[in-house]
C-alpha cells in the first residue's frame, strides 16, 4: 500500500507549481509597478511655455494660476541649472548654461488622481488663459526608457500569465493522476449503481481541497520570499508601507485558481474512469 | 411455461422473472464473446452457470449487471428493458443488483464495515438507520472480528465475505456471483454456497457462475446452465418450473 507515498508526491508538485507561479506573478507585478512609475512619471510632466505677457510678470502670473489648480501637485519656474541638465539627461551634452536663451519655462507634474493624457495639457493652457497667460504645454521628448519600461511590463504580465497557466495544467495534471489513483473507488461506485456526476463531483471536491492546501503552502512561500526579498532592498520595511491589494492578489488567487485546476482535473479524470468502469465493451 | 425467446409474457408474471434473455448477443470492440442467450431468472431462484475457462461467464454476468449492453436481442432485468437504458435509469437498476466479483474492488482504505455500508449510503440513507442492518450483515457472513479492518489486509476469504456482505446490504433484488469460490478451500466454498442459497428465502434471484460443476451438490434445487464458447443451454431439465407451470 504506497498510496499515502505517492499521494504526497502529487500533493507537493503542486505546491511547487503554486509556489512557481504565485512568484512569477509577484515578480510580474513588481515590474509592473516599477513600468508604471516610469511611465507616471513621464505623463504627469509637463513644461509650460509662457509666451505673453513678457518678462518674469508673464512668468509669476502663470506659476501662481497654476499652484492653485487641484490638478497640479508642483510648479516650478526652469532655472538655466534645472534647463542645462534636462537637456544633457534627455541629449547626453550640457550645453554651457551661459549660452541657454532667456528661459520662460516652468516644470508642472500633475497630481496623481489628474488624466494623464492630452486633455491633461490643453485644461493647462486653459487655466493659464483664464488668467490671463497666453502660453503652450509641452510633454517631455521621447524617452527610450519608456518604450523599454511599456514593453518590460508586457512581457512580464503575459510571461507570467504563460507561467500560471502551464503550472495550472501541471496541478491539473497531477490532480488527474490523483483521481486515477481512486480508480477502485469509481468502479466500485459504479458497479453499486452510483452515478456519473456524484462520483465525479467527489473525486472533484477532494482533488479541489487538495489543490486548495497546496495552493495555500505555495503561496505562503511564494510570499515569504517575495517578503525577504523586498526585506533586503529596503531594510526599513518601507515596501511594507507601500503594499496595494494588486500586489497580493497572486498570493490570494493561487489556493483557488490551484482548487480550480485541481477540481477540474479530477473532474474530467473521474468521468473517463466512470465511463470505462460502468460500461464495458 | 414461457419460453425463454417470449419475452413479452403477460403483466402478471412480470414480476417473477428477475432477468429474461432472448437472442442476446455481446461482446467487446469486434470480438463477439455471447451469442444468442436465451435465459430466464426468477425470484427465489438460484441458477448455476457452469462452464470452462474464457467461455464467457464473467460477461454474461457483466450483461446482467448492465456493464455490458446487449448488442442484439432482448433483455429484460427486473422488468426494465435493458437494451435501452439510460445513464441514470441505469444506474438505478444497478443498485437493486448485488454483484460479488470474482476479484471484487474495494475501497482498500476503508474498513470493511464502510464498504459494506457503502450501497446504503448511495441509495442515501443515514448511518443511524443502516448501522443495526449492516452489522447483522457482518454478524450473517461471519466478519465479526474483522469489521473494522480496512479491507487491504484481510484474506482472500475475509474480501470474499466482505463483498457477498456488501452485496447484499441494500437488499437485492437480483444477485449475481462470479465465480464466488474461486480459490477459497473447499470447506470456504461451501460455506459461501449456503451463504448464498439461504438468500432465496428473502425472495432474491441468485445467479452464481462457476467453472466447478460439483458445486451443484453443494445446493438446494439449482436450476444448471452451462455456458461454452459463449452459447448458453440448460443442463438439466426444468422439471420445477414445469411443475410450476
Amino acid at each position: 500500500m504506497n498510496r499515502p507515498g505517492a499521494e504526497r508526491t502529487l500533493f507537493w508538485a503542486m505546491a511547487i507549481a503554486c509556489f512557481t507561479a504565485a512568484l512569477a506573478c509577484l515578480a510580474a507585478r513588481a515590474v509592473d509597478r516599477a513600468a508604471i512609475d516610469v511611465l507616471r512619471d513621464r505623463s504627469g510632466y509637463l513644461i509650460v511655455r509662457v509666451l505673453a505677457p513678457e518678462g518674469d510678470d508673464g512668468l509669476n502670473r502663470a506659476a501662481t494660476a497654476l499652484i492653485g489648480d487641484p490638478g497640479i501637485a508642483a510648479a516650478e519656474v526652469m532655472s538655466p541649472e534645472r534647463a542645462a541638465n534636462l537637456i544633457e539627461a534627455w541629449t547626453g551634452g550640457a550645453p554651457p548654461t551661459g549660452e541657454l536663451p532667456p528661459l520662460r519655462l516652468i516644470e508642472v507634474t500633475l497630481a496623481p488622481d489628474a488624466p494623464a493624457d492630452a486633455s491633461a495639457a490643453r485644461d493647462l493652457v486653459r487655466t493659464l488663459s483664464d488668467a490671463g497667460v497666453t502660453a503652450e504645454a509641452i510633454g517631455p521628448p521621447d524617452d527610450p526608457r519608456a518604450d523599454q519600461a511599456a514593453r518590460l511590463r508586457q512581457a512580464a504580465l503575459w510571461g507570467a500569465g504563460g507561467l500560471a497557466g502551464v503550472m495550472a495544467l501541471i496541478v491539473a495534471l497531477a490532480a488527474r493522476a490523483f483521481a486515477g489513483r481512486r480508480r477502485d473507488f469509481v468502479t466500485v461506485m459504479a458497479d453499486l449503481g452510483a452515478e456519473r456526476g456524484d462520483v465525479s463531483l467527489r473525486l472533484s471536491d477532494e482533488a479541489g481541497g487538495v489543490g486548495f492546501l497546496a495552493g495555500l503552502i505555495g503561496a505562503g512561500a511564494a510570499g515569504a520570499a517575495g517578503a525577504a526579498l523586498l526585506s533586503v532592498v529596503e531594510p526599513n520595511g518601507a515596501w511594507l508601507a507601500g503594499l496595494a491589494p494588486a500586489d497580493v492578489a497572486p498570493l490570494i488567487a493561487a489556493p483557488l485558481l490551484a482548487a480550480l485546476a485541481a477540481g477540474a482535473g479530477a473532474h474530467f479524470a473521474a468521468n473517463a474512469l466512470f465511463a470505462r468502469a460502468a460500461r464495458l465493451g | 411455461m414461457a419460453h425463454p425467446a417470449d419475452i413479452d409474457s403477460p403483466p402478471h408474471q412480470e414480476g417473477r422473472y428477475v432477468a429474461r434473455l432472448a437472442g442476446v448477443g455481446a461482446g467487446y470492440g469486434r470480438a463477439v464473446v455471447l451469442r444468442d442467450l436465451d435465459f430466464e431468472a426468477r425470484a427465489g431462484e438460484l441458477a448455476l452457470v457452469v462452464g470452462p475457462t474464457a467461455a464467457g461467464k464473467s460477461s454474461f454476468v457483466h450483461l446482467l449487471r448492465l456493464a455490458l449492453t446487449p448488442r442484439d436481442g432482448r433483455m429484460q432485468v427486473l422488468g426494465a428493458d435493458a437494451t435501452r437504458l439510460a445513464a441514470k435509469a441505469r444506474a438505478r437498476l444497478k443498485r437493486r443488483i448485488g454483484y460479488v466479483a470474482e476479484a471484487p474492488a474495494f475501497m482498500e482504505r476503508a474498513s470493511a464495515y464502510a464498504n459494506i455500508a457503502l450501497p446504503l449510503r448511495i441509495a442515501g440513507r443515514k448511518h443511524v438507520d443502516y448501522d443495526g442492518d449492516v452489522r447483522d450483515l457482518i454478524g450473517f457472513v461471519g466478519l465479526n472480528a474483522a469489521a473494522e479492518e480496512p479491507v487491504w489486509r484481510l484474506s482472500a476469504v475475509e474480501r470474499r465475505r466482505v463483498a457477498l456482505a456488501r452485496a447484499l446490504a441494500a437488499k437485492p433484488d437480483l444477485i449475481l456471483a462470479d465465480a464466488p469460490t474461486a480459490g477459497l478451500s473447499r470447506g470456504d466454498a461451501q460455506r459461501l454456497i449456503r451463504l448464498l442459497a439461504e438468500l432465496r428465502r428473502v425472495g432474491a434471484g441468485i445467479v452464481v457462475t462457476s467453472q466447478d460443476e460439483t458445486l451443484a451438490d453443494a445446493m438446494e434445487d439449482p436450476v444448471v446452465w452451462r455456458l461454452n464458447m459463449g452459447r448458453l443451454t440448460p443442463a438439466d431439465p426444468p422439471a420445477h418450473r414445469e411443475a410450476a407451470e
